[in-house]
């Protein structure tokens, strides 16, 4: 290696760093080429012993490929955006229409037993009217009847709490999982750049 | 090694080798081998650091016909080596304290 491909070597891997430092690094990089021949070293051993320690610290020959590859996968992921967002709409069309039904259930097992208690109740004050009018075996019979109807409707009220519950819970989990598809944790830099060989 | 130990410690290595007297990037590379190998991306960025905390200065001279940066320690350069040995004197009770009984050679 001669001093000019030295050089080359050397700006490619500063690349990333800001003009002034860059220009510095090289002249400071450049000096101990000059030291380490003024020594006796021959240019290729020094050339390629300085490289080795900058590319310690910058390994940058090994970014333009991540680059290129993260490149194809914008690409990909803007040339399959027809495919992939009409996925994911359907997705979360999906899963919204299975929770709309999941709650409807549960709404509609509510439902049932306050219209249930609401019978019940009717019923009863059906079968007092018709004691006070004097017919008290009917009377009685809607009494009866409305008795059981209130005690069923209880029960499955109760039913019900204990299923918005677990649907509660359900839709809870779901949608923290969703949220966990986007937010992903973010992971600390490493700082170490420094080291002594 | 702790990364902000060790920072600290290369830092005070690099101003030991200008203590008595000016010296040049490759020359201090040289004399602190025996005791500890820098790279020299490692020295660039130890010298930078000095250079702007003021403990060093930098000055380029002319030599064999091409140019040379000498660094120079300054007082506060100085106050820092000082510091390091008041700080290290209490490093080694403790040191001395955590491994009282044992075989530290080992």
């Amino acid at each position: 290696m001669n001093k000019k491909e030295f050089t080359k070597t050397l700006t490619k891997l500063l690349k990333d760093l800001p003009r002034a430092e860059r220009r510095d690094r090289l002249a400071f990089y450049e000096e101990m080429l000059a030291d380490r021949m003024e020594e006796g070293m021959t240019e290729a051993e020094a050339a390629e012993s300085i490289i080795l320690s900058a590319r310690e610290e910058f390994p940058a020959e090994e970014l333009p490929a991540k680059r290129r590859m993260s490149g194809l996968t914008i690409a990909l992921l803007v040339l399959g955006s027809p495919i992939w967002i009409a996925l994911g709409v359907v997705f979360f069309a999906v899963l919204i229409s299975l929770f709309a039904a999941l709650w409807a259930v549960v709404i509609s097992i509510f439902a049932v037993g306050i219209a249930l208690m609401i019978g019940g109740l009717g019923g009863m004050v059906l079968g007092a009217m018709h004691i006070f009018r004097g017919r008290a075996g009917t009377g009685l019979a809607f009494i009866g009847a409305g008795l059981l109807c209130t005690g069923l409707g209880i029960l499955v009220t109760i039913a019900a709490v204990a299923a918005c519950r677990g649907a509660a819970k359900l839709t809870k989990s779901t949608a923290l999982w969703i949220a966990s598809l986007f937010y992903t944790g973010k992971h600390g830099n490493n700082t170490g750049s420094e080291h002594a060989r | 090694m702790d990364i902000q130990l060790k920072r600290g410690l290369l830092d005070v290595c690099v101003l030991a080798a200008i203590k008595s007297g000016e010296s040049y990037g490759y020359k201090m590379i040289k004399d602190m081998k025996p005791y500890i190998e820098l790279s020299e991306s490692t020295l660039y960025t130890i010298l930078k650091r000095l250079e702007n905390a003021k403990m060093l200065t930098v000055r380029t001279a002319e030599h064999g016909g091409r140019l040379r940066k000498y660094y120079r320690i300054t007082e506060a350069g100085t106050e820092r080596i000082r510091e390091f040995k008041e700080d290290w004197k209490e490093m080694l009770a403790i040191f001395r304290f955590v491994t009282r009984g044992e075989n530290i050679n080992e």
